[in-house]
């Protein structure tokens, strides 16, 4: 287990200085959600109940998903490109522990896009940003990104399974925007699209932040959805475990941990 | 256009749809190459009616000839591709006009993205309702096929710019939000900063969105004819400028031995 | 205990070409090898291309899973105790990829000394200590996208050793080195040999093998040919003789017609600008040339030297061909 740890947390040291000089990491943690904040606001600021703290919130969790969703599932493809997924498989430590700290890494790093998204709706716009509820705003902010980083983990070993299988998560970035209501309620999406939103981790992030952020959220009903991204946290954790075995196996049965 | 030129320009084609399909499946490409755009068409479309200030409509449109796009990361990535696997030097090594060269690598695409925006305004009608019953269809097909010739030659630029500061990729992906942003597709013009309303002047697809909006309300094709004659002009001026810049950055990179740095 | 066994070890790889109707084609990298190297034993690996040298290395590093057969290091099996097999292990594949090119070759370093778990106290002086052994300690804080090809081999070196494995595999280690840094690497292993690892070499270089290794074994088209010490090697070819002559426009029927001599054992050809370089192998000596310019005809003969057979003689004679 402190093995496991070392190794988790040598990885996320290394992925944050990598990511640091990565342009399409920087890319989609501060460039598209500064457009995204940007243009939102200017689309959404005649609504005579508009706060930017929603857009603020919304766009950086399109920054975070989409950090999270690329890194997850390129962490371990780029390893092979790189040739060193050889190097991390023949290493006594987990290849989950190394991934899930490379996410870890991408999860901090991403953080920043809040911080970009604040940024441009206080100065470029000239609004007060007010957080209504931040002790409960600041547990929300820490649920959440262990939700979305649990999810990203969950997605990396999918990422090898098959070329199909990545090609289909690369197009779930703005799709997750949609389904997790991050920048519009849910409930403008038809009926039958609800139950799929429900069902993921980004959507409850949602939830979380922006009703603390807004204030709306709170008691009992901000315990059940801190408790449904504990819970989808850990699931995906659990999940992740067999499905790395699964495709590690399958990598040194075939002979595809290289690229020759 | 010579012959050479011709054969060069439809080997390029060929070769990157080949080496495309060995690397994504045609399924795969077709479902990333359609998904992409559309799904990034819903997300802006469902923005606008949470709380846009405009019509529903004024949304879709614009959306669905930003999907014309599409072929600009192509044409750029003809590029990105060539140095991520260090062939670069090779083909600035042979006497092939690489320009004609890369560009036809991308310029298939325009098929792509005239295809995309068909779909873009199938899901418009479909799933959203738009409301296409009165729309002069030559204008918005010629708005869809200027719009796609602009994302070439703005994609040539790009490329070429990528010679010199890498990332083609990147700078596509920076195009296409400044083209959300700025060619009025989802923020009306005069609510830009002046600065910025200059800027979306010179995009290539700026009229082409406001001449497409005029078309779907059933407006003359010749009033729109004038706007898209200005987007070609506009196109016209970034492809050049992308050729002349390539030929002086491969000059200067010759002169200075920096290919193989790329 | 031998540190290293395989036991009928096969792998078939599974390939698929075309675009569209993909073609599915097996690929038999080993056809069935059974080998043991002793504890402290350097062993050379020694075959020509896609011998199946590297899937070799790769199944005894766990990489790899073999199709049948089994293989154990130091008692372990490959496949079923791939955990206990890992931190006694280092490896090293010849050629720059794997590093992390946008950090320092200190950091690509410090972050697989804690996936080996090295002691966290140990780990800045086990660094340098490795930096000093490979001669990278002024560049250590360098991005290693700057480094030349021999420095990044070296980097490989050192970040196989961290965690001080008793069982070494090199894959082509000198490949793409300078003759200075292939001799500097072969005298890294000589010492860590010397220190009493287990070590697996492979090697396209004779002369390599054969300063090196304690025992050869020669695989070709993934089946092991040939056995022994560099020595016993040798032997089979010790009572024989190259004869080599400069020729101009041999054809290949003045090749069938030497192979057709009782005193040929083998010949090889060696394209050079303009001429070839014949490499008869047998037992005659000086005595085969006149027999050998005879059945040449009218040709035209330049240079003729004989020597006595080496180790690359032996390999030449049991893969049957030159690279
Ligand atoms: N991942 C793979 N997929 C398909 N075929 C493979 C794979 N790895 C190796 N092979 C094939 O297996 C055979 C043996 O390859 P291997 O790399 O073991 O040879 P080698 O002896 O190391 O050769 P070299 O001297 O060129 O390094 C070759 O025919 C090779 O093409
Ligand atoms: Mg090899």
């Amino acid at each position: 287990m402190r093995r496991e740890l070392r190794a988790f947390s040598a990885s996320t040291r290394l992925w944050l200085r990598y990511m640091a000089v990565d342009r399409f990491m920087l890319f989609c943690a501060f460039v598209q959600p500064f457009f995204i904040a940007v243009t939102v606001m200017y689309m959404l600021h005649h609504q005579p109940q508009f706060d930017p703290v929603y857009v603020v919130v919304g766009s950086a969790l399109t920054g975070i998903w989409s950090v999270v969703l690329f890194d997850g599932s390129w962490a371990i493809n780029s390893e092979r490109f790189q040739g060193t997924l050889e190097l991390l498989v023949g290493a006594p430590s987990s290849l989950y522990a190394v991934i899930a700290g490379k996410l870890a890494g991408g999860m901090a790093f991403s953080v920043t896009s809040m911080a970009l998204s604040y940024a441009v709706g206080a100065w470029l716009f000239g609004y007060s940003i007010v957080v209504r509820d931040v002790p409960a705003f600041a547990v929300a902010f820490v649920l959440a990104l262990i939700a979305i980083g649990a999810l990203g983990v969950l997605i990396a070993p999918l990422g090898i399974l098959a070329r199909s299988v990545r090609q289909f998560l690369t197009v779930l970035e703005h799709p997750i925007y949609i389904l997790g209501g991050f920048l519009f309620p849910v409930l403008l999406l038809p009926g039958w699209l609800l139950p799929i939103s429900y069902a993921l981790p980004p959507y409850w992030a949602a939830v979380a932040l922006h009703g603390t952020s807004s204030g709306e959220l709170s008691g009992v009903a901000f315990a059940e959805v801190c408790a449904v991204l504990l819970l989808s946290s850990l699931a995906c954790f659990v999940l992740a475990a067999p499905l790395f075995r699964l495709v590690l196996r399958r990598a040194r049965v075939e002979g595809t941990l290289s690229l020759t | 256009m010579t012959t050479a030129s011709l054969r060069l320009f439809f080997v390029g084609s060929v070769f990157a749809y080949r080496a495309l399909f060995n690397w994504l499946s045609p399924g795969g490409y077709i479902f990333q190459k359609m998904a992409f755009p559309l799904v990034q068409l819903a997300f802006f479309a469902l923005v606008g009616a949470f709380g846009g200030a405009r019509p529903l409509s004024f949304y879709l449109l614009g959306n669905a000839m930003i999907v014309t796009f599409q072929a600009m990361f192509s044409i750029a990535n003809a590029v990105a591709d060539e140095r991520w696997q260090g062939t670069l030097p090779y083909v600035v090594g042979s006497p092939a006009n690489r320009v004609v060269l890369f560009f036809g690598r991308g310029a298939v695409h325009v098929f792509d993205g005239i295809i995309d925006v068909v779909a873009a305004l199938g899901l418009a009608v479909l799933v959203f309702g738009l409301d296409l019953s009165h729309a002069t269809w030559p204008g918005i097909a010629l708005a869809a096929l200027v719009g796609s010739l602009g994302a070439c030659a703005f994609g040539l630029f790009i490329g070429a710019v990528a010679y010199l500061v890498l990332d083609a990729n990147f700078l596509a992906n920076l195009a296409l939000f400044a083209i959300v942003l700025l060619t009025g597709a989802n923020v009306p013009l005069e609510e830009l900063p002046s600065w910025a309303g200059t800027l979306s002047t010179l995009l290539p697809l700026t009229r082409t969105v406001a001449a497409s909006r005029g078309f779907a309300a059933g407006g003359e094709l010749a009033a729109g004819l004038p706007l898209l004659a200005g987007d070609v002009v506009v196109a016209a001026v970034w492809g050049l400028a992308g050729f002349a810049l390539f030929q002086t950055l491969e000059t200067q990179a010759r002169r200075r031995g920096t290919l193989e740095g790329f | 205990m031998p540190a290293i066994t395989l036991d009928h070890v096969r792998r078939v790889f599974r390939t698929s070409t075309g675009v569209i109707r993909r073609k599915r084609k097996d690929v038999v990298a080993l056809e069935d090898l059974s080998l043991e190297v002793g504890e402290g034993e350097l062993f050379g690996l020694l075959g020509p291309n896609g011998a199946g040298k590297t899937t070799t290395v790769k199944i005894l590093t766990t990489l790899l899973i073999p199709t049948a057969g089994r293989a154990s290091v130091l008692g372990y099996d490959v496949v079923r105790d791939a955990r206990q097999i890992r931190p006694r292990v280092g490896f090293v594949f010849g050629g720059e990829r794997g590093l992390y090119y946008r950090v320092s070759g200190r950091d690509n370093l410090e972050y697989f000394a804690e996936l080996y778990a090295v002691e966290p106290r140990r780990i800045r002086v086990r660094v340098d200590e490795l930096l000093d052994l490979v001669g990278l300690r002024d560049r250590a804080n360098e991005r290693v996208e700057g480094y030349s090809r021999g420095m990044k081999q070296r980097l490989h070196l050192a970040r196989m050793l961290l965690h001080d494995p008793a069982v070494l595999f090199l894959d082509e280690p000198t490949i793409g080195l300078d003759p200075i840094g292939a001799r500097e690497l072969r005298e890294a292993v000589e010492r860590l040999h010397a220190a009493g690892k287990t070590i697996v070499l492979t090697t396209h270089y004779m002369f390599e093998a054969d300063a090196l290794c304690d025992r050869i074994g020669v695989i070709n088209e993934g089946k092991l040919v040939a056995l022994g010490t560099p020595e016993e090697l040798k032997r089979l070819v010790s009572d024989k003789s190259v004869v080599e002559l400069e020729v101009y426009g041999v054809g290949e029927e003045h090749l069938a017609r030497l192979r057709a001599l009782d005193f040929v054992d083998s010949v090889a050809v060696e394209r050079r600008e303009l001429r070839e370089l014949l490499r008869v192998q047998t037992a005659l000596g000086e005595r085969a040339v006149p027999r050998l310019m005879a059945s040449l005809e009218r040709l035209e003969v330049g240079r003729v030297s004989v020597r006595e057979a080496t180790l690359e003689d032996a390999y030449v004679r049991l893969v049957g061909k030159l690279e």
